[in-house]
């Protein structure tokens, strides 16, 4: 049981204790699923029982009135957006708070319902299964046996054993509250402690991994949840239907709401129960021994898959439990549909804050106060979505670099990172197409006497919404092949480090933070660019000059998204010092479940080099001072050049050689990535942020009395450049790489 | 017949069947009767496969049989009682209680017998009780060969007539 078999050749098998478990993941969804289910039908209750109109209606009635008054082709009709705001307070106000206060009680309601089932279900498991103490006094032995496997699995307070003398089949159950904890054993098994005492071994030793993996209260609180969500949500919705006020439109809702709801609360619940018995046997395993009966109790269970709903079983197969022991390398990988309910999580949850917050906050006291207003609007409009959303890449970066590194010990190149980015933002996306309840936007449109103001409306929407989900994809993707990159780099280090949380950690921490940052500065970008495309369309006072405008579109959002690469290539090239810290014979003391003694056998990657890269970086931003150089005393090297400066005003010299230094960061990242082989485009951003400073300096030097010039005006515009130049000429470099090295392998290859 | 005797005799007969079927058991038996004694009147029930949710795995499979033989048991000895009281409609508690260890074969030989009474099942009634012994273990989802072992062992103490 101690190893897998990886190319012929005996590998120890990996540790999944040393990172964070699905269990808590899949218990976090769970949590998120019943918190938004419940809210969700509680707002449907409230259309079924509230006297006043359809919350729907007022948005209707509210955007209908809108788009009368505004004419897309002429933004001089755009009312003024306090008076707007304050006409929306007013209209959907009431509704909003009567919806509030339904959804929160019935929040309230479930979470209490199920703390209360949490709390009591041990007695009244006790009680229901008529369990009785299985005392030392009439069975000595094997409650001194049980002690000693207590000791063995480490449990630091030993549980309370109970038994059912009259149950005829072989099990045990782990299960308690907080801080009181209790492990059932069937009259079956304790007679199997006499019979077949390997076996005995083996159940009771993955009952207490249950304990030891800390997962007691995560299964029966989501029994809870699931008992509490039926009585609270699921039975008041469904008899709602037959009350009179219910139509169809209400009818409908309740039902699609409900579906979803109860779907994503049973799957997720499901996905808690069965994760936890993977660790439960990988823990149990590792104290039964290879000579221990484990895998033979395994086997003799029956398989689920001949079950009417396999999918649908609250175990996992037999089967697939046996893999899993010979085999961590599953545990360590997030699946899929783990990153896809991440996402839905995130979309749900969004939707719901930012209702309650509209319905809690959004007053027309507020829409007079323009700092508040346009705080909480930032908040509700962008502050909780990336919240959540750098949550939910917190949580599934911990499966990409968990699988980086398992796949990497194994020998294996990561290629999960890019699967589970586009599962997380599909997840999203299907979260927000599940909540696409009707739109008042698109149907009020109808009901306006302007279909060429409706299509224009609807086009502007849709071009929106498609850019929106392609920043989503793009970025989900490259941020989590940056986690992978950074688990790569920092393999080597943390392998032989006490643990590889501070490695974990720091780049969870640096993945969703420079998301939210790059989000941020690609938001100011293209709102910047959609307002200044209609400025002319709006009785604004005075239009800023094109090259103005843009140079302090590219200026900001590119110095905002430079912030946010310093970490993103900073990070994963700082391993480097570490590793040569690190001795050749060093043993690693977390990485595997036997305790792996001999020094491990990496694979071979190629070296990082970030001393290049400074190098790179630094020649670039030499030569452009060198051009600098040239440019200032022009009138002694090329007067005629020096006449054509003159000739122009400042700000055109400052953009110009802006423009050159933007276009000499590009090349430095470029250079480096195509040169450098292993995470050749961080090393190319770390080459475009060291010329982008030597250059910063040289500019201040020579041409600082041409105007504003500074740090960031330079690195800025050499952000936008260099971050694509590097991508892709890394992409193009590892093509060539493989491309090259693939005869060369047939032709030594026998 | 007393509680105290018929459960004295249910517990002798599944301790004898235990003992030839099952000795592994053995060490359970005594705790595992007594439960089972206390809790006579509430049914010994199966175990259904969702209850295990929650637990090792979907493990059906029934490797108790010391409850399995009380319950068979305890049917053997209510119909025996029964009969007895038919037969000995005005006679004491004893003389039934007599009766019953009789027709199990728990009367030593040299005790003394009531000659006039009759001490063994017919055929028919033979027949009525491996039915009834049958219906029981179908309902504790015993598996058949266990059943026919359990049953065999049970009946095989059992005084039968021979015509």
């Amino acid at each position: 049981m101690a190893a897998h078999v990886s190319g012929g050749i005996r590998t120890p098998r990996l540790n999944p204790f040393a990172f964070p478990s699905d269990t808590s993941f899949r218990f976090a969804l769970l949590i998120v699923f019943v918190v938004c289910g419940s809210l969700s039908l509680y707002g449907e209750l409230w259309s079924v029982f509230s006297s006043d109109q359809p919350f729907e209606k007022a948005w209707l009635e509210w955007w209908s009135q809108w788009f009368r008054k505004f004419n897309i082709h002429d933004l001089s009709t755009l009312p003024d957006a306090r008076n707007l705001l304050e006409d929306l307070a007013q209209s959907v106000q009431p509704f909003y708070r009567g919806v509030a206060r339904w959804k929160i009680s019935g929040v309230v309601l479930t979470l209490t319902l199920a703390t209360a089932i949490y709390w009591f279900m041990p007695a009244w498991r006790i009680r229901r299964k008529r369990l009785q103490p299985l005392s030392p006094q009439d069975q000595p032995d094997v409650t001194a046996y049980l002690e000693h496997l207590c000791r063995k699995a480490g449990l630091s307070s030993v549980p309370t054993f109970l038994w059912n003398p009259l149950e005829l089949v072989s099990g045990a159950t782990a299960f308690g509250r907080l801080g009181r904890y209790y492990v059932s054993l069937t009259g079956g098994l304790v007679a199997t402690f006499y019979t077949d005492q390997p076996a005995f071994r083996a159940v009771v030793l993955h009952e207490l991994a249950h304990l030891r993996n800390a997962d007691v209260n995560m299964t029966w609180f989501t029994v809870a949840l699931w008992w509490a969500f039926v009585v609270t949500a699921i039975l008041p919705s469904v008899a709602s239907l037959l009350w009179p006020g219910a139509n169809w439109d209400v009818t409908y809702a309740m039902i699609r709401v409900g579906a979803v709801s109860t779907a994503l609360v049973w799957l997720a619940g499901i996905a808690v129960l069965r994760i936890r018995e993977f660790y439960a046997d990988v823990h149990a395993s590792v104290w039964d021994g290879p000579s221990g009966g484990l895998r033979r109790v395994l086997a003799a269970l029956p398989s689920v898959k001949g079950s009417r709903w396999p999918g649908m079983s609250f175990h996992p197969d037999p089967s697939e439990r046996r893999q899993t022991l010979e085999d961590t390398y599953r545990l360590l990988r997030l699946g899929f549909w783990d990153a896809f309910g991440a996402g839905l999580a995130a979309a749900v949850i969004v939707k719901s804050v930012q209702f309650l917050l509209m319905g809690l906050f959004f007053t027309p006291e507020l829409t007079r106060q323009p700092v508040y207003l346009l705080s909480f609007l930032g908040v509700v409009g962008f502050g909780v979505p990336l919240f959540f959303l750098s949550l939910s890449v917190g949580a599934v970066g911990i499966g990409v670099w968990r699988g980086a590194y398992a796949a990497l010990v194994r020998g294996q190149a990561p290629h999960e990172a890019g699967r589970l980015g586009f599962a997380l933002a599909l997840g999203v996306l299907a979260g927000e197409l599940l909540l696409l309840a009707p739109i008042p936007f698109i149907q009020s449109g109808s009901t306006m006497a302007d279909p060429s103001t409706t299509a224009g409306s609807i086009l502007l929407l849709g071009s929106l919404t498609a850019l929106g989900i392609t920043f989503l994809f793009a970025t989900l993707l490259l941020m989590f092949k940056w986690v992978a990159a950074a688990a790569s780099a920092w393999l080597e280090v943390v392998l032989y480090r006490r643990s590889p949380s501070p490695a974990l950690t720091i780049s969870l921490v640096v993945a969703s933070g420079s998301m939210t940052v790059w989000t941020v500065g690609m938001v100011l970008l293209i709102s910047g660019l959609i307002v200044y495309s209609v400025w002319h369309r709006l009785t604004l006072p005075e239009m800023p000059s094109p090259v103005a405008f843009v140079s302090y579109l590219i200026t900001v959002p590119g110095s905002v998204i430079y912030v946010t690469l310093i970490g993103l290539w900073g990070f994963p090239l700082a391993a480097s010092f570490w590793r040569g810290k690190v001795g050749s014979e060093a043993k690693s003391t977390w990485a595997f479940l036997e305790g792996e003694s001999a020094p491990l056998a990496l694979p071979d990657q190629a070296p990082m080099r970030p001393g290049l890269a400074l190098i790179i970086g630094f020649a670039a931003g030499l030569l452009f001072c060198t051009l600098l150089v040239l440019l200032r005393y022009n009138a002694y090297i090329a007067p005629g050049l020096g006449r054509l400066i003159r000739s122009v005003d400042g700000l055109t010299v400052v953009l110009v050689l802006n423009s050159l230094s933007a276009l000499m960061q590009a090349s430095a990242a470029a250079i480096a990535a195509a040169w450098i082989g292993r995470l050749g485009a961080l090393h190319g951003l770390c080459s475009a942020s060291v010329a982008g400073y030597v250059i910063t300096v040289g500019s201040m030097l020579f041409f600082a009395d041409y105007g504003v010039i500074n740090f960031f005006m330079v690195v800025g515009p050499g952000t936008f450049l260099a971050l694509p130049a590097a991508l892709v000429v890394s992409a193009l470099a590892g093509w060539i790489r493989r491309t090259r090295s693939q005869p060369q392998a047939e032709v030594s290859s026998p | 017949m007393t509680d105290a005797t018929q459960h004295q005799l249910i517990s002798d007969i599944a301790h004898e069947v235990i003992t030839e079927i099952a000795p592994g058991e053995l060490p359970l038996f005594r705790v595992t009767s007594k439960t089972y004694l206390d809790n006579l009147n509430k049914e010994l029930k199966p175990r259904k496969p969702t209850d295990q949710m929650l637990g090792f795995g979907l493990d059906t499979a029934i490797t108790f049989l010391t409850p399995v033989v009380l319950a068979l048991t305890t049917e053997v000895v209510k119909l025996l009682a029964e009969k007895a009281k038919e037969t000995l409609k005005e006679a004491s508690a004893e003389l039934v209680s007599k009766f019953v260890k009789a027709m199990v074969r728990r009367i030593s030989p040299t005790e003394e017998r009531d000659e006039k009474t009759p001490l063994a099942l017919s055929r028919e009634e033979l027949a009525q009780l491996h039915r009834l012994m049958f219906e029981t273990a179908k309902q504790l989802r015993l598996p058949n060969d266990k059943t026919e072992l359990l049953v065999n062992a049970i009946v095989g103490r059992l005084a039968v007539a021979n015509s």
